[in-house]
């Protein structure tokens, strides 16, 4: 590139739609991102699926922003003059298109680098092909950016800029609707995986070939004198589209393994993360043992407890009150892994940890998420899940109270409703307050013979202890 | 870079026919220019802008041959070629402007493809000759109309060509800068063809080596400014000699 | 003058000649700003949400009504960005210079615009159940249309589809879940009816962007 191409493509940057578009990619891309930072915090895969994500509304800034760009020259009436020079049209409109990109590339990466600062000092797992994912991103905001551009020189309109951002917006949120592999032909991904799983880089390749061909066929058709020539990227964009959309949607998803490593902290009891997640361990493990503290002398009680990331989908599916969702699949479609729990281990005993919406922007954990959980509330859930029958229409009222009082012992609750959305009903309180009212081996007694008689969906003795505490 | 010497004729126009749909704006013009000024007179709606445009390359014309700097103008590639060597600043001149002064002539210098180490100075050069030197880094929405019709001249001289196409350089020119601006065309016709498109006759008189007037899309006058001011001596319409003139051809087209 | 004295039929001859003028530089308003194609793209708009709203909503697996909350949200923003470049004439100043009552004019437009793009969307969107349907619709609408003309006093009517655009961007995924009463302020365009404070603040929006446009009209561009 020669220096007066650079000082050209300086003033396009200073002078076009540049600025704007990296001021608003960066500006909305920060506010959506540490919005929910809870999903990424301290973790480079979720940090990577959460900038995919948020790209429903950086796309559609990018694409209104190449409208813009490309309306320019019929805005400001400069068609005549452009006309009677030299310079073939497609130089003087890849230089453009450059800026554009430029600047949305830069707003990109301040929105990326900010949440990178805070994931760097922390993370545990440095993360498997992630940054495919990011470099995915960025093929998805050049893209948006050439289409917008080529329809922006085709449509003479102002407000050509804002509508084709709404429709971007409009595709955006319908791809991420759809369950299938056409899910994909948008570089917006639907949900985090919480970074225990992964995209290849083969098909993140795809991916990016796909997007970067669409750039060029959309270049091609507004630069090029012979627009027959945009064929040629067309194909290959179609070519790179068949394995995309025809292939599987969320099975794209691979398990790592190595992210679901158990990371244990020093001592007994054990309480164990997964490696992706293990950076809050040391907030967690002490105030898990300390209510794990609570179980001991109960017979049948809780003396571990794991993240439910390293689960298999069988052992998520185990571990759910009454064996979890019946007739359909698990939500998420993702391939399976192998057990990583050793062989042995007693699930039954296990305390599933959930840290999902726990962790703090700052990567720590959080007193209480946005949806009212806190760490007491997960950890008491282990209480609940003990229940082993299918949980619908058949289960008495009864059994109902002793699972609600069996809970908010295991939080250690006191008087006030959880917070959590769940809502205490007034005989439950009762019925609690009675079973604090015990002396504390008579209530470990009576925990144990709750677990017992969950575990084994004993209704009539789950009635029975209900009853005890009336 | 100066070939000026081996070109034949600079533009060499032969029966030129634009139409419009069902309206005929240029309806056979023949015309041939060498170096020097050469001003192109005529009423609103006679065709100069539309000359111009096909000069310019921006317009194709229905029928007839167009040829500049010896180059054909149907022929895809010698119309590069022709359109490095061509300075043009439209009736209607578009501009950026969030761009400064220097950076609009210097991006018209690359659109040229002008060698590219020889531009900073091209540059400078042409922001000079239209003294907008002390300008040269406001934005261009910043200037004036009389500024921003210099900024134009500005990007059109700045490749130094063979052949420059003005159309109403003048207008919103205050009465100085159109004494500067008479006295640049002069010498920029030395070795190159300019060709200007007027309302102010005066300025022709001046300022121009030969003069055209065009009328209903015809070319009705070919001859120097004291041809005209001649062919004007026995009508008494008009303020100056050189007006008389103009009225006194345009009256005679009509005639015929 | 005194009426009696003139013929009563070269009166009412002079007055059918003066609607038929004012008839006719109406005329050409609404075709110089625009109002036709603008007219016809809010329609579409309205068409297609109409019908997005229903496949939305029948998806297997939605949730029910919040499946529609991105038809509410981006239909009357859609409408609004269409009928924002219908605010400013192509010359501004020169068509401030004519001895015309802009702001009889002005008020016009908005309240025009309003009923154009709320009423369309207010009878597609009469859903079972009521939630995100019509009243969302139409507070949105009021909403936006605010914004819009606000943001024309500011920056000029051809600039003024950012604000609502920008704005309609970031908060549909910064909002905060679960939604709460105390962001309505800000959330306004995702909040359910039932929420009081945002279609007051929708409400507000509106009476301030068009007294704001009413007085001061579109910023005159810099553009010559
Ligand atoms: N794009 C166009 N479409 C249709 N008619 C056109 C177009 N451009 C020019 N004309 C017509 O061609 C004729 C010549 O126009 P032209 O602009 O060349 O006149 P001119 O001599 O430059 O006039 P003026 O002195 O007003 O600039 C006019 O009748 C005009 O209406
Ligand atoms: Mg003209």
């Amino acid at each position: 590139m020669s220096r007066l191409v650079a000082r050209v493509l300086k003033m396009e940057l200073w002078r076009g739609t540049a600025p704007v578009a990296a001021l608003s990619i960066a500006v909305a891309g920060i506010a959506t991102l540490f919005n929910m930072s809870e999903y990424w915090a301290g973790r480079w895969a979720p940090l990577a699926e959460n900038l995919r994500m948020i790209l429903i509304v950086l796309v559609p800034l990018a694409a209104a922003a190449g409208a813009w760009q490309g309306g320019r020259e019929r805005r400001r009436r400069i068609g005549e003059l452009l006309g009677s020079t030299a310079r073939s049209p497609w130089q003087p409109l890849l230089v453009s298109w450059t800026s554009v990109v430029l600047g949305t590339f830069v707003g990109l990466a301040v929105t990326w680098t900010a949440g990178a600062a805070l994931v760097a000092p922390v993370a545990t797992y440095e993360g498997r092909h992630w940054w495919w994912s990011v470099v995915v991103a960025f093929a998805g905001l050049a893209a948006a950016s050439a289409v917008g551009l080529a329809v922006g020189r085709l449509i003479p309109n102002r407000l050509v800029a804002p509508i084709l951002g709404i429709v971007f917006y409009v595709v955006g949120g319908v791809a991420t609707y759809q369950s299938g592999g056409t899910q994909w032909l948008m570089p917006t991904v639907s949900n985090s995986r919480d970074g225990a799983s992964y995209l290849e880089p083969q098909f993140q390749l795809i991916q990016i070939t796909w997007l970067l061909a669409l750039a060029a066929a959309a270049l091609v058709v507004v630069g090029a004198r012979r627009r027959w020539l945009s064929t040629v990227p067309l194909a290959v964009a179609v070519v790179a589209a068949i394995p995309i959309a025809t292939g599987p949607g969320d099975g794209r998803w691979q398990p790592d393994p190595q992210a679901r490593e158990l990371v244990c902290a020093d001592g007994e009891p054990q309480v164990c993360l997964a490696r992706v997640n293990a950076f809050v361990l040391d907030d967690v493990a002490p105030k898990v043992r300390e209510m794990l503290e609570r179980w001991e002398g109960v017979s049948g009680g809780f003396e571990r407890a794991i993240d439910r990331t390293s689960l298999s989908r069988d052992e998520r599916r185990r571990a759910m009150p009454g064996n979890g969702p019946q007739g359909d699949e698990m939500p998420d479609g993702e391939q399976d892994h192998a057990s990583v729990t050793e062989p042995g281990v007693d699930l039954e005993r296990t305390v599933v940890l959930d840290l999902d919406n726990l962790i703090s922007w700052n990567a720590t954990l959080a007193r209480r998420s946005e949806h009212g959980k806190t760490l007491e509330l997960v950890v008491a859930e282990a209480a609940r899940e003990a229940y082993g029958c299918e949980v619908g229409a058949g289960v008495p009222e009864a059994a109902w109270t002793a699972m609600s009082v069996a809970r908010l012992w295991a939080a250690g609750m006191s008087d006030e409703q959880p917070g959590d959305g769940t809502w205490v009903s007034q005989e439950e309180t009762q019925a609690f307050e009675h079973l604090r009212s015990l002396p504390e081996a008579e209530q470990k007694a009576w925990m144990g013979d709750y677990l017992a008689a969950a575990r084994d969906c004993d209704h009539a003795a789950l009635t029975e202890l209900a009853g005890e505490l009336r | 870079m100066n070939a000026s010497t081996m070109i034949g004729t600079h533009v060499d126009v032969r029966d030129l026919v634009v139409e419009f749909g069902k309206r005929t704006a240029l309806d056979g013009v023949d015309l041939q220019l060498d170096t020097g000024v050469h001003g192109l007179l005529g009423p609103n709606g006679a065709g100069k802008t539309t000359l111009m445009r096909v000069l310019a390359t921006v317009a194709r014309s229905t029928s007839g041959s167009v040829s500049l700097l010896d180059h054909d103008l149907s022929k895809q590639r010698d119309l590069r070629m022709v359109r490095r060597r061509l300075g043009y600043l439209p009736q209607q001149f578009g501009y950026y402007p969030r761009f400064t002064v220097r950076e609009f002539v210097e991006y018209f210098a690359w659109l040229k493809e002008m060698t590219p180490s020889a531009v900073p100075l091209a540059v400078d050069h042409a922001i000079e000759r239209v003294g907008l030197a002390d300008r040269a880094d406001d934005r261009l929405k910043k200037l004036s109309g009389g500024m921003l019709r210099r900024a134009g001249i500005a990007q059109a001289i700045v490749n130094d060509p063979d052949v420059l196409l003005l159309d109403e350089p003048t207008a919103g020119l205050d009465p100085e800068q159109r004494v500067e601006f008479r006295e640049l065309l002069r010498t920029i016709g030395v070795d190159s063809c300019v060709l200007v498109a007027t309302h102010l006759v005066e300025d022709v008189a001046v300022a121009c080596t030969h003069v055209t007037v065009v009328s209903d899309g015809r070319a009705v006058f070919r001859g120097t400014p004291d041809d005209l001011v001649a062919a004007g001596e026995d009508t008494s319409d008009g303020d100056s000699p050189i007006e008389r003139g103009y009225t006194a051809a345009i009256r005679a087209a009509r005639k015929r | 003058m005194i009426p009696q004295s003139r013929p009563s039929t070269e009166w009412r001859g002079n007055h059918a000649r003066r609607t038929g003028r004012r008839r006719r530089f109406l005329w050409l308003h609404v075709r110089a700003r625009g109002v036709v194609l603008a007219a016809a793209g809010v329609a579409a708009v309205a068409l297609v949400a109409w019908w997005a709203a229903g496949w939305l909503v029948n998806l297997e697996w939605t949730g029910g009504a919040d499946a529609r909350v991105p038809v509410v949200v981006g239909a009357p923003l859609l409408g609004s960005v269409l009928v924002s470049a219908g605010l400013e004439g192509k010359d501004e100043e020169f068509e401030r210079s004519l001895a015309v009552r802009w702001p009889v004019f002005r008020s016009i437009h908005v309240a025009g615009a309003a009923l154009a793009i709320g009423a369309p969307l207010a009878v597609t969107g009469l859903w079972e159940p009521r939630v995100y349907g019509a009243f969302e619709l139409v507070r949105n609408t009021l909403g936006f249309l605010g914004l819009v003309t606000l943001a024309a006093v500011v920056v000029g009517a051809r600039l003024a589809w950012f604000l609502p655009f920008g704005f309609a961007g970031v908060i549909y995924i910064a909002t905060p879940q679960p939604l709460t009463e105390a962001t309505a302020w800000w959330t306004w365009p995702v909040q359910q009816w039932s929420s009081g404070v945002a279609a007051w603040t929708a409400a507000a929006l509106f009476v301030v962007g068009t007294l704001a446009y009413v007085v001061l009209g579109s910023r005159r561009a810099h553009s010559r």
